[in-house]
């Protein structure tokens, strides 16, 4: 049996998307490029992405220079973009016995706004925690929970 | 925190009692003292703007600090700008959706 270190559990946030109620893996997160002050965001816990993806103007807001020419390049199933590649550190869990910070590669688009909400990928989230998606269960248990491995 | 007490319960029951109950673990959050004082609790934070009426801030960024929104805008660097200009505090950006497509 995996004994887990500690869990974060989060409650999905609900959205009405013609009239189907949507939960989606919404988490605080602070994060801080180089010695920049840190920001607070929102980042969409993004299990079909390979790496953490966030818009210029959130990259911007951290400091990057995201003026630079790309150099990387990103495909998802509604289109390719151009990509910087950055170290981010990321942290969250704040406010609780445990909080995890982590510096984590992050790829930053040209486009101002895309994507919508900073995605949170798999790497290196899902090979530090055992994250389970719990949304068949009853709503005042429907959470979605990171266990830190 | 994994409750010790169901873990060992876990041990001696039935393949399928287990399989249900690894699942069901209750869930703690402690609020911690770092420091002497308590740190701010994001979740909480983002749950209390979660259950606001964001009707007017539709698919722009808004800027939170202590449980209030200080600023909003289309994109997170010019709220950010302005976030800082009102107060010395880290601002909480949360952008919202505009509830009207499903994202991918």
């Amino acid at each position: 049996m995996v004994r887990y270190q500690y869990h974060l559990s989060y409650n999905f946030t609900t959205y009405k998307v013609k009239n189907t109620e949507v939960l989606r893996p919404i988490i605080p997160v602070e994060l801080q490029y180089k010695d920049n002050d840190p920001i607070e965001f929102t980042m969409l816990l993004d299990s079909g992405a390979d790496i953490s993806l966030i818009s210029q103007d959130v990259g911007a807001s951290l400091g990057v220079d995201t003026k630079r020419d790309p150099d990387d390049m990103i495909q998802g199933v509604t289109g390719d973009a151009s990509t910087l590649t950055e170290q981010v550190t990321i942290r969250f869990g704040m406010g609780h016995k445990y909080e995890f910070k982590k510096e984590i590669p992050v790829q930053i688009t040209k486009i101002r706004g895309y994507p919508f909400i900073p995605a949170l990928g798999r790497d290196p989230l899902f090979k530090e925690f055992d994250i389970h998606f719990r949304m068949g269960l009853p709503a005042k248990e429907r959470k979605f929970v990171l266990n830190k491995l | 925190m994994i409750n010790r007490k169901n873990e060992e319960k876990l041990v001696s029951s039935t393949e399928k009692e287990r399989t249900n109950k690894i699942y069901l673990y209750p869930i703690e959050h402690e609020l911690v003292h770092r420091e002497g004082k308590t740190m701010r609790d994001m979740n909480e934070e983002y749950e209390w703007v979660h259950s606001q009426n964001l009707q007017k801030f539709k698919g722009k960024w808004i800027a939170v600090i202590n449980k209030k929104i200080i600023c909003s805008g289309s994109y997170a660097d010019d709220v950010v700008k302005e976030a800082k200009k009102k107060s010395k505090e880290t601002p909480f950006l949360i952008k919202v959706p505009t509830e009207e497509y499903l994202s991918l």
